[in-house]
């Protein structure tokens, strides 16, 4: 073990933390978004829509996410070059970085919409009814009984899927991303201590997802504290 | 003239017929007692008074308003249940609001009242049922009884023109059954009008002044309750009322 390889790796992975971070908490929000709009779709039984979203989600609840990378990586621009057709192929080399969020986002949508289901599934169902029978309507129904409750039932498995997420980071480096994986990847290799870069990453990985976790717990219990007391 | 009348309401589920063409007509200060076999239709047709049910057929008066279930419109809706209240199986009380506040929000909300008459009247219906001082208590903090009170001071605050119970003791404990009927009686004595979901035959005689007997969707008998509980005339109603005299 080459400890000081060790000591001075450490800072040089730190500096690329923030993107790692930056891919998963931006995937996590573009998710949060779509996912949104992919649960009321499926829960409001749209004909057409609603089949085709949860095909869409099963698709990507069922592919590894670093096949997923690879394809938006490969297929992305071909399909925008088969869009834009002559003249343009040297414009269409897309950063690597937007092709990760891309994919982090769309997997993240997956199972995030699926999150939001189950939250919303966990506010019986006749508190809504009451709410429609006491005259509101099925909007404030929702938004002023159904979701704050919805809420704190969600940020557990939010909290499951966005570690996920800054864990699966780590794959980014396949595309050509220089994060935390891929800088221990690149230090290791002149000199072959790659067991010393890699129990850095793991500290940094580990004491990250630590960190978040307990941030989320914290929100959990804030949020259940002004919802239910 | 009849304060509500229901006429040839149908619905299914997935083609199963659950209600095969309802009639119902009630006048104000009544008291209707629906009872019958689990699964004969009684809670959806209750359902369907206020729409928390969409029936896929029939006609609905309630006054002046009028209205044809198979293409009753989203203000509609809204009108109907804005003179009706429910009392629920399991309370349905908001659990992110507390008692106060589970009564104030069908008032503020649904019928445009101040905050402050809101509250006003809220504390007013939570004296009535003797739970004043619970006002600032979250549902999880209140026993069975006391909740099912809240959300009977809830739809009183509302002075609907007619109150749907669906079965609003049996998931009570049975010694606070007793003070949940005090309450609707105490409600029947005030002309209030009311549908009653329930299996409690004693409930039913001694408060309803109507009885429906439902049987695979349909009423198998209207009347007093001395006709339809005392002196049965259908077979049918007779083995009902002795298999569940059995069990009490």
């Amino acid at each position: 073990m080459d400890f000081n390889f060790m000591i001075n790796s450490f800072p040089k992975l730190l500096s690329v933390l923030p993107i790692t971070l930056f891919i998963s908490i931006l995937g996590a929000l573009l998710g949060l978004v779509l996912a949104v709009g992919v649960a009321i779709g499926r829960e409001k039984r749209i004909p057409v829509l609603s089949p085709i979203l949860s095909l869409l989600v099963s698709l990507f609840r069922g592919i590894p996410i670093i096949v997923q990378i690879y394809i938006v990586y490969y297929g992305l621009p071909r399909l925008l070059y088969y869009f834009v057709q002559h003249g343009k192929g040297s414009g269409l080399v897309l950063p690597s970085m937007l092709i990760g969020v891309v994919a982090f986002a769309l997997n993240a949508a997956a199972n995030l919409s699926e999150s939001i289901r189950s939250a919303y599934h966990s506010v019986d169902r006749s508190q809504y009814d009451a709410a429609i029978a006491v005259g509101l309507t099925p909007y404030e129904a929702v938004k002023r009984i159904v979701f704050p409750q919805l809420v704190p039932n969600f940020i557990p498995n939010f909290s499951n899927i966005f570690l996920d997420l800054i864990k699966d980071t780590a794959l980014v480096y396949n595309i050509g991303i220089i994060e935390v994986m891929g800088k221990a990847n690149i230090l290791a290799s002149f000199g072959f201590n790659y067991l010393e870069a890699y129990l850095d990453a793991l500290v940094i990985y580990l004491v990250v997802c630590f960190i978040f976790a307990k941030l989320l717990l914290i929100l959990e219990a804030k949020i259940k504290q002004r919802v239910f007391a | 003239m009849a304060l509500l009348q229901v006429d040839n309401l149908k619905k299914s589920f997935n083609n199963k017929t659950v209600l095969k063409g309802v009639n119902l007509q009630i006048d104000k200060g009544d008291v209707v007692a629906i009872i019958g076999p689990s699964g004969s239709g009684k809670t959806t047709f209750l359902k369907s008074i206020n729409l928390l049910e969409q029936p896929d057929s029939g006609t609905l008066k309630l006054n002046d308003d009028q209205l044809d279930f198979s293409k009753v419109t989203p203000a509609e809706k809204l009108k109907i249940r804005r003179k009706i209240a429910m009392v629920f199986q399991n309370y349905a009380l908001f659990k992110n609001k507390t008692a106060l506040e589970n009564i104030t929000e069908g008032l503020i909300y649904g019928r445009n009242v101040s905050k402050d008459q809101a509250t006003q009247r809220a504390n007013k219906e939570l004296a009535a049922v003797g739970l004043l001082d619970k006002q600032d208590f979250y549902p999880a903090q209140l026993s069975g009884g006391q909740q099912q009170r809240i959300g009977i001071a809830r739809a009183t605050a509302l002075d609907p023109e007619i109150i749907l119970f669906d079965e609003p003791t049996s998931a009570l404990d049975p010694e606070l059954v007793g003070t949940v009927v005090d309450d609707i009686d105490k409600l029947a004595r005030n002309g209030q009008t009311m549908i009653v979901v329930t299996h409690l035959i004693s409930f039913a005689r001694r408060v309803a002044n109507k009885v429906i007997f439902f049987e695979d969707g349909n009423v198998l008998a209207f009347g007093s309750p001395e006709d339809i509980l005392d002196h049965p005339k259908n077979e049918r109603i007779k083995q009902f009322l002795s298999a569940i005299s059995k069990d009490h």
